[in-house]
Order: C-alpha cells, then sequence, then structure tokens
C-alpha cells in the first residue's frame, strides 16, 4: 500500500510537471514562404505613400513580419534606382513617403513604377512586389446650396514635364471612416474638367460636436493606382452617449442602475453594522475591564 | 474560564511560543531564502515589464490570477469552515479551529498581492477608488475583499481575544517583553467575567454568521469577474457556486495539510487524533461529490450544446491540458472520495495525501478556467505572433509562485509562535451545548 501510495505521488507529481506548459514544439522545416502586398498611394500632400506589408504563410493562416528591412526603388531607365529601406513594424508594414512631383523615369504610358524588395533571411524566403501608376492629385472641398449640402471633388494628373492636367473620366468613392472601417456616403463621376460632386447625407453621426473627417478615394485604377484626400467638416450630428433629454441608467452609462447601487447600500449596510456591533462589544469589554484593574 | 487548566495547557503549549528548534530555524531560512527569490524575479519584472512573463495581447491572464483565485478560494474555505464549525459548537472542533482562522486571514493577505503583480500600471490603481464604475465587477471584488479582510480579521481577533488574555495572565511564559506587552494591549483587559464573557461570545457567534455569508458573497463576486464576461468556458450562470464549492474543497485540503503538519511538528498527537482527519475528510468527501457534480454539468452542457466555440475549448481542454484536465476532474474528485469512503484506507496519512492531491488538482482546475479559454475566444485571433497566442508561465512567475507559497508558509509559522494553534481557552473549558447559541438579536 504504501509503495503504490508513493508510485502514485510520483505519477502525479510528474505528469502535471509535464504538462505545465503549453508551447508547441519548435519548427524545424525550411525557409518560410513570406507574402508582400505592396501598394502606393497619391496623397493631397503631393508625395507618394509606398506601402509594403509582407506576412508569413503557415498552414491555414497568416502572421505579419516584424523588422523585415523593405527595399523601395523607383525606375531609372533600364534599371531601378533605390530610394529608401524601411523596416516593418509590429503590423508588419513598412512605409515610405517620397515626393509626387520629382522627375522619375517613365514608361511609354506616363506612369512611374516602384518596386518593393525583402531579400529574405533564413527563417524567411525572399519577396518582392511591383506597382505603376501615373500621380495625381485629389482635392476635397464643400458648399451649401438651398439648404442641400455638396461635396466637391477636384482631380488632377501630374505629367512627366511638371504640368497638372484635369484629370476626367473616372470614379472617386467619397466615405466617412466609421469604428471598424470606412462607410461610403457617394460615388462622384469626374466630368472632363477633373470635377464633380454629390449630396452630402444629412444623418452621418460624428464625434460630440459633429466634426466629421470625408475621405474621397480612386481606388485601383489601373492607370492612376491608388489616390486619396481628406478633409474635416461639421456636417455631421453630435453623437450622444447619453441623451441629454433623457439621462438613463443603462449598465454601459457612466450613472450605475438604480436597483444596483440600492442593493449595494442595503448590502454594505448590513454587513458593516454587523461590524460597528462588534466593535461596540469589543469597547465594552474594554471598558468593564477598567474599573477592575483601578481596584 | 478555568484558569488553572488554561495554564496547564499552556505549560504544554509555552515550549511552540517560546523557542524555535534547529529544524524550525532551518525551515524559516529556507522559506526566506524562497521570499529572496521572489524578491529577484518581482525587481526582473519590475525593471524588465510584463514581457518577462508569459501573458501577451491574447491570453492578457495566467498563473498571477490562478494564485490569486486559488489563495482567495482557500481563505473563504477556512471562513466557512471556521464559521461553521464554531456555530455547531462540535466538541471536535476545538483543537483545529484556529488553523482554519489563521488560513482565512493569511490567504486573504496574500491572494490580493498576485492581482498586484498582474497589474502592469501600479500607478493607476487609484483609479478604481476615485473613477470607480459600480457597474464593473472588478469594483463590486475590491469592495468585497475590503470588506472581507476586515469581517475575518475582527473574527480571529475575537476567537483568539481569549488565549490572549491567558498568555497575558501566565507569569511562567519566558518571551520578549514585547510580546508580553502585545498580549497586554491586545487582551484589551478581558478577565473572563460573565458579562465579557457574554458579550465576546454574542459578537462571535455574529461575526461566525457573517463571514460564512460574507464568504460565499464575495467568492461568488470573485467568480462572476468571470461569468459576466463574454469568454467560451467563463459565461456561465453556475459559476458563483461552482467556486464556492471549488474553494472550499480546496480549503479542507490546506486545513488536513496544516492539521498533519502541526501535529507532526508540534507533538499534538493528544489533541488532533484521527477522528479530526476523518471528520475534515468527510467534508472533503461532501465537497469533492459537490464539485464533481458541478464540474460535470458545466462540461456535459457545453459539449452537448455543440457551440462552435465551446467545440474549441473542449478540443484544447482534452488536447493541449489532457493531463492537467484528468488530474484535475478526475484523480482530484475520485481518489479523495475512494480514500474516505473505504474504511480501510481512512488513514491519517492516505488522508493527508488525498489533501496534497486535492490541492494540487484545484489549482490546476483554476488554470484551466483562466488559461484555455483566453487562448480560444469568440473573436478569433488574427495577425498575431504564434508565440502570442498561447500561454506558458516563465521563471519569474514561477518564483512569484513560490513566494507567495512560502509566505504563506511563513506567516503561518510565525503566527503559530505568537499565538498557540490550538484554541486554548476552549479546550480547557468545559463542553458548551448548541442551546447557548446567542446571536443577541
Amino acid at each position: 500500500m504504501q509503495r503504490f501510495r508513493n508510485l502514485l505521488l510520483i505519477i502525479l507529481i510528474a505528469s502535471g510537471y509535464a504538462h505545465c506548459f503549453a508551447q508547441d514544439k519548435a519548427d524545424t522545416t525550411g525557409p518560410a514562404k513570406t507574402i508582400m502586398v505592396f501598394t502606393c498611394t497619391s496623397t493631397s500632400s503631393d508625395s507618394i505613400v509606398l506601402k509594403s506589408q509582407i506576412s508569413v504563410r503557415h498552414d491555414d493562416w497568416n502572421t505579419n513580419l516584424m523588422n523585415a528591412l523593405v527595399k523601395f526603388s523607383v525606375s531609372d531607365k533600364d534599371s531601378f534606382k533605390t530610394m529608401g529601406q524601411v523596416k516593418t513594424g509590429n503590423d508588419g508594414v513598412a512605409v515610405l513617403k517620397v515626393p509626387a512631383k520629382k522627375m522619375y523615369s517613365r514608361n511609354a504610358s506616363g506612369m512611374i513604377s516602384f518596386t518593393a524588395e525583402y531579400a529574405g533571411e533564413a527563417k524567411y524566403e525572399a519577396s518582392e512586389g511591383e506597382f505603376s501608376l501615373k500621380p495625381g492629385k485629389l482635392s476635397v472641398s464643400f458648399y451649401e446650396e438651398d439648404s442641400v449640402r455638396f461635396v466637391k471633388v477636384t482631380a488632377l494628373q501630374f505629367e512627366a514635364d511638371g504640368k497638372e492636367d484635369p484629370l476626367g473620366s473616372q470614379a472617386v468613392l467619397v466615405y466617412v471612416p466609421r469604428m471598424l472601417s470606412l462607410l461610403k456616403i457617394a460615388e462622384i463621376a469626374l466630368d472632363s474638367l477633373g470635377e464633380g460632386t454629390a449630396e452630402f447625407p444629412k444623418d452621418i453621426i460624428g464625434d460630440s460636436v459633429g466634426n466629421l473627417a470625408v475621405i474621397a478615394q480612386i481606388e485601383e485604377n489601373d492607370i492612376y493606382g491608388n489616390i486619396k484626400a481628406e478633409a474635416n467638416i461639421n456636417w455631421g450630428l453630435p453623437k450622444h452617449l447619453i441623451s441629454p433629454e433623457r439621462p438613463s441608467r443603462e449598465l454601459w452609462t457612466p450613472v450605475a442602475p438604480l436597483w444596483m447601487i440600492i442593493t449595494l447600500i442595503i448590502m454594505l449596510a448590513g454587513v458593516w453594522g454587523h461590524y460597528v456591533y462588534t466593535f461596540v462589544q469589543l469597547f465594552m469589554i474594554k471598558k468593564e475591564s477598567l474599573p477592575k484593574k483601578a481596584k | 474560564m478555568s484558569s488553572e487548566s488554561s495554564a496547564k495547557l499552556l505549560k504544554e503549549f509555552a515550549p511552540q511560543l517560546e523557542r524555535t528548534s534547529l529544524a524550525g530555524k532551518i525551515w524559516i531560512g529556507f522559506l526566506t531564502g524562497v521570499l529572496l527569490l521572489g524578491l529577484v524575479a518581482l525587481l526582473r519584472q519590475i525593471t524588465g515589464g510584463h514581457i518577462v512573463t508569459g501573458m501577451r495581447d491574447n491570453v492578457v491572464w495566467g498563473v498571477y490570477i490562478v494564485n490569486f483565485i486559488f489563495f482567495m478560494g482557500i481563505s473563504y474555505a477556512g471562513a466557512l469552515i471556521s464559521g461553521t464549525l464554531h456555530l455547531f459548537r462540535s466538541e471536535w472542533r476545538k483543537p483545529i479551529i484556529r488553523m482554519a482562522e489563521f488560513i482565512t486571514i493569511i490567504s486573504l493577505l496574500i491572494g490580493p498581492v498576485f492581482i498586484l503583480l498582474c497589474i502592469g500600471r501600479l500607478d493607476r490603481l487609484p483609479y478604481l477608488a476615485f473613477f470607480g464604475r459600480i457597474q464593473s465587477p472588478i469594483t463590486w471584488d475590491v469592495i468585497a475583499i475590503s470588506t472581507d479582510i476586515v469581517g475575518c480579521l475582527l473574527f480571529l481577533y475575537l476567537a483568539i481575544l481569549r488565549d490572549l488574555a491567558s498568555l497575558r495572565d501566565y507569569k511562567e511564559l519566558k518571551v520578549p517583553a514585547w510580546r508580553k506587552k502585545m498580549y497586554l494591549v491586545l487582551a484589551l483587559g478581558y478577565t473572563g467575567e460573565p458579562e465579557q464573557l457574554s458579550r465576546l461570545k454574542r459578537a462571535t457567534d455574529i461575526m461566525a454568521v457573517m463571514v460564512i455569508a460574507i464568504a460565499i458573497i464575495v467568492y461568488s463576486v470573485l467568480a462572476w469577474i468571470f461569468s459576466v464576461t463574454l469568454q467560451p468556458g467563463w459565461h456561465s450562470t453556475i459559476f458563483g457556486p461552482y467556486f464556492v464549492i471549488a474553494a472550499v474543497y480546496s480549503g479542507s485540503g490546506v486545513l488536513i495539510m496544516a492539521m498533519f503538519v502541526f501535529r507532526k511538528v508540534y507533538h499534538l498527537e493528544e489533541h488532533i487524533t484521527k477522528k479530526h482527519f476523518v471528520n475534515i475528510g468527510v467534508i472533503m468527501l461532501v465537497l469533492g461529490a459537490f464539485f464533481g457534480y458541478f464540474t460535470f454539468s458545466e462540461y456535459l452542457t457545453k459539449w452537448y450544446g455543440s457551440e462552435k466555440n465551446d467545440e474549441l475549448l473542449i478540443h484544447i481542454l482534452l488536447d493541449k491540458y489532457y493531463y492537467m484536465f484528468i488530474i484535475s476532474n478526475y484523480i482530484g474528485v475520485v481518489l479523495p472520495m475512494v480514500v474516505m469512503a473505504i474504511p480501510r484506507f481512512r488513514t491519517i496519512n492516505n488522508i493527508t495525501i488525498s489533501a496534497v492531491i486535492v490541492i494540487i488538482a484545484l489549482w490546476l482546475n483554476r488554470y484551466l478556467i483562466v488559461v484555455p479559454t483566453l487562448e480560444s475566444p469568440y473573436l478569433p485571433i488574427q495577425d498575431s505572433r504564434e508565440a502570442w497566442q498561447i500561454y506558458s508561465a516563465t521563471w519569474v512567475e514561477w518564483s512569484l509562485t513560490a513566494a507567495g507559497v512560502a509566505m504563506f508558509c511563513l506567516l503561518f509559522t510565525l503566527a503559530s509562535k505568537m499565538i498557540p494553534v490550538v484554541q486554548v481557552s476552549e479546550v480547557s473549558e468545559e463542553r458548551i451545548g448548541p442551546d447557548d447559541l446567542d446571536l443577541g438579536l
């Protein structure tokens, strides 16, 4: 019995120790495959944002690759000229901003080619991406006419000789940022002068004073790539967590539900009341001992 | 109070109060060493940040929270057991109730320390007081634990008051002057007069009822921190009673261990007999049955419902945490029941080993409640490093865990040096029947 008991104890301790840690064993296969997603976006500040996101491919899911060095280059006649090297952050993204109006080499269509390269390392394969675009610029403005609100978008394209020409016959999507993504509020078709307007909805909720950020984008265009502009306007409905006319006591508001407050007070008063009674008894015990001490 | 019989009993317990044996000093030295290791780990954590632990963006709670729940659990168990035994006025409780009271207050002091270790920004802790929301279960827990600490300290003090008076009056006690002064002050001038005794008994009876009620409510609040959240494995309606039962189950194990150790070390064979082990073992048996029932009910409903995330959680439990699951929910339930149910196995040693298994099993049970759920949340973990999606405790966490256990043992040891581990005044008195229960209401 004694031996059996001791053996059982040893088995229990050994198996418990062996399974206190839950990490998987180290992977011993070759370098992992990496996937690069490379995009270029022209902004309203006359710059082009080169963005490269690198992720590592596992069986059925991906994880971001941190601290990977990405080399960004631009086409220069028959070769590519390095513009800069950036390390990816926690989200696996490396970003480089370059001036849009600089004299880059262009192809026959007037497009500039950018590349992003990740050279790889022992654990990860190399990957690269290429993106071609003609730089442009969007600007967003607002106006009101007969109590109707409008958003106006103007688009320009930058030619090889530095001229700025209207960018027409393209679709521009207008968004407002929400909690998890962008909400499309309008789609504008640009005319030949590169201008377009759309009615601005009246029921978009902004911040507590009604400010709204409005984003206009040309997305994944074959020629112009991505062009983005942003502007702020005070046309949103003010957001109230609590209605000023009818303050409520839901669980998520700053003021707790009344039933909860009352219950807590009753319970704590009951408990601490008994404590006070006990302290009084102890005090009386001490007090009753004093005349005897004096004797 | 029979002062002659108290004095006679005190003479028996005086050696454990007056001096520490070589083995005792080595024991205290060992515990101090473990505490120092914990201090090194703590410094590492403070200087290096929480990155030195296994906690990451997804599994934000680990061994610290497990230890917090475990220590609070045995504290509430101590309160429940000591309060219940006090109210029932059973004769057999007298030699062991002091240990239950010590367990209550010592683990109540250690448990919340693990929360402080888990908090990354301790400088923001005052915000809980200044900007606390009554709707938050964390706020409930802070209020509840604070109330419980006061209540348990009061109950302990009421329970040791008569012994303090006996120690004050025992002239042959060879302890330093500061301890004699401490006994004098804390005894509050108690002389055992009928009025004083009546007040003391009334206050103790009331506090015994209060600590039982507070223990149940407070540990239910701790359970609700988990059960009100929308996490697979946590969002359960029976978590409150489940936690309370598990707490008392583990606490009964700790009490049996304490009884075994002190019986051996202080040679209390005359006072703590096999009957005490069997009685607490029966309590452990009943609680083990309830614990097994609640556990079965929890997992049966999850498994049968076939909800996607519940299935994922059960898969993780039976895959990565298989042995932990078996020890916690099978061996930890069945073995003590077998030992206690079969008279032939009911020996002091067997009961103590069962108690140790119960303690280990219940710690693992808390681990299985906290960690696997965080590894399988409703919102899938996306774009996160693999190493951050699973939890594995580091040496810092294990060192601080060991330090917590060492602190528990050290405080228990030191407390037994200040106050006798057996209630001298009660043991020396004549038996009081249940008719004398007076709540003074």
